[in-house]
């Protein structure tokens, strides 16, 4: 249970790591939508996506992301692979790419499952760096930032993000808590580790149960805690932590708007006007497939 | 002038066995008082009664002159605090910081003064180099003393601790009493209430009070309860170290007046 350390927040003093919370959400968000525009070449496609991914795996380097975590973390999808692959291989669209020899497969579902893992590796990436640059905290408060508007027609959003945040708050207290309770159990005589889907969810509902009354006891207690120092999520409260916009946030928001801009434009380009192909555009002729 | 007035309170969760049974209790402002008892002896419902997170059957509550009612909650919560017994369960604030400022933020404070009052109190239990840390890399004893700062933070002028050393190691546990003891020195305003089942802890404060079956079955400075063979022996008390050490000397007639080893070691080389 200990080893859930992907994505978690690291202790860093790096450039990504000082950019305000809010502005990371947006950058995020216009990077996601960046990977997943459209072009009608696929070599066109996979070289301005190999663009973002130079850009990325820089940005990686910059924020000290661990990247065995995540080369770990892509290991487990290689179900989805499989799964992709065995898809593609018996639909595949014929339009652009050629039979493999002596088969009667095309060679358009190794493109079009490497593409989407691609994708999904990308978008892994993108919210590694989000999630370890930033602080759990600091990100309810960006969300409660952009919730803030929709206090209007009475949206809950600081009590949203004070759910949120004490739940992040939480998590390792009750990790702590569910190892204790696997322990104490196996000493009982639960197994938690041998037997079948049945057995084991059996000795599952073992951990659950304790789990869940202690961590009710918890939310009593600190309720009350919270009542005594006189919180009242109706009533107006004064902020401690204050986000604030440097430089530095100016500068990051350049690039990444300069990228998603960029390709946005050419994806319009080519969705409307004439197909974009980089390859024929340099080497002066067509691509083999 | 007294902090806590309690008059004829009646106490029940349920209809059939009363937690508190014409309870009547003057506390003394700027005084240390120890509250004993057994489990379930009604010590805990008592303090949530003080601060209106249990309402009474009957009787009143005047905490500083000001009689608690529905109306009056927020103002009577402004001058107790209460640090619970679980560090983790009162932890609020993501960091060291955060959670000293929980309070202060639900008081409205800017941000200006609330960094001066933090710091401040981080300073004063001695948690300044922590500020920024997770609860998850602090020890309770760490937690517990950040649970203070953030109630001291919000200047109360009655210091509820319920069982706050309970859960700690022998390390966490004196640091906790020394804090106290610092406390008294530098507020002599502050009126703390201590539960506690650690005789070392209750043999520092000015006044015991013994609850038993919700009835107050004692009220008396320590050396008056203490040295009482009849009432220890009754309720299993285990001395504290101090007081065994006085009842020796009481039997070889010695003088043994003095609140620390010190002072009693001192005033028996005097005779």
């Amino acid at each position: 249970m200990n080893n859930i350390t992907f994505g978690r927040y690291t202790t860093e003093n790096t450039v990504v790591h000082k950019l305000d919370p809010r502005n990371k959400i947006v950058l995020m968000i216009l990077l996601m939508i960046t990977i997943f525009l459209p072009f009608q070449v696929w070599s066109t496609t996979l070289i301005l996506t190999g663009l973002v991914l130079a850009f990325l795996i820089v940005v990686m380097f910059l924020s000290k992301v661990n990247f065995l975590d995540l080369f770990r973390s892509i290991k487990g999808m290689w179900f989805l692979i499989l799964f992709l692959m065995v898809i593609y291989f018996f639909i595949p669209d014929k339009s652009y790419t050629l039979p493999i020899p002596g088969t009667p497969f095309y060679y358009d579902a190794f493109y079009r499952c490497g593409y989407i893992v691609l994708r999904l590796i990308m978008l892994l990436s993108i919210t590694t760096i989000l999630t370890t640059t930033t602080k759990p905290m600091d990100l309810t408060y960006g969300l409660e930032f952009y919730m803030s508007p929709l206090k209007v027609i009475h949206f809950p959003s600081h009590e949203i993000a004070m759910t949120l945040s004490i739940a992040l708050r939480f998590i390792p207290t009750l990790l702590d808590e569910t190892n204790r309770i696997i322990k104490a159990q196996s000493s009982r005589g639960v197994d938690f580790e041998h037997g079948g889907i049945f057995k084991k969810f059996k000795a599952i509902i073992s951990l659950i149960i304790p789990l869940f009354v202690s961590a009710i006891e918890r939310s009593e207690e600190l309720s009350n805690a919270m009542e005594v120092r006189g919180y009242n999520p109706k009533s107006k409260r004064s902020r401690y932590r204050m986000l604030k916009f440097h430089w530095c946030d100016l500068f990051a928001f350049l690039i990444v708007g300069a990228i998603f801009g960029g390709i946005l434009t050419l994806s319009i380009y080519d969705q409307n006007i004439i197909q974009i192909n980089i390859i024929y555009a340099i080497f002066g002729k067509m691509p083999l497939f | 002038m007294n902090a806590i007035e309690i008059r004829n309170l009646n106490f029940s969760y349920t209809s059939d066995k009363k937690i508190l049974k014409n309870l009547s209790l003057d506390i003394k402002r700027g005084s240390f008082v120890s509250l004993l008892g057994n489990n379930g002896s009604g010590k805990t419902t008592l303090t949530k009664l003080l601060v209106g997170l249990l309402s009474p059957d009957s009787g009143e509550i005047s905490v500083e002159g000001v009689l608690l009612e529905k109306k009056t909650i927020n103002e009577i919560r402004k001058n107790v605090v209460i640090v619970f017994q679980n560090p983790d369960n009162q932890f609020i604030g993501a960091t060291v910081e955060d959670d000293i400022a929980f309070g202060l933020e639900n008081r409205q404070i800017p941000r200006d003064e609330m960094l001066k009052i933090v710091s401040k109190y981080a300073s004063l239990v001695d948690m300044s180099d922590f500020i920024n840390r997770e609860p998850s890399s602090l020890s309770g004893g760490q937690k517990q003393r950040v649970a203070i700062a953030g109630a001291l933070a919000l200047s109360p002028k009655i210091l509820i601790l319920d069982e706050s050393t309970a859960m700690l190691d022998p390390k966490g546990k004196s640091e906790i009493i020394s804090l106290i003891q610092d406390l008294r020195k530098n507020m002599p305003e502050l009126t703390i209430i201590s539960i506690t089942h650690d005789m070392e802890e209750a043999a520092l404060s000015d006044r015991i009070l013994y609850l038993k079956n919700g009835e107050i079955v004692a009220d008396d400075s320590p050396d008056n309860l203490f040295l009482n063979e009849k009432f220890v022996e009754e309720n299993h008390i285990k001395l504290p170290f101090i007081y065994l050490l006085k009842k020796e000397l009481n039997k070889q007639l010695l003088s043994s007046s003095g609140n620390t080893i010190e002072e009693v070691i001192k005033n028996v080389f005097k005779n």
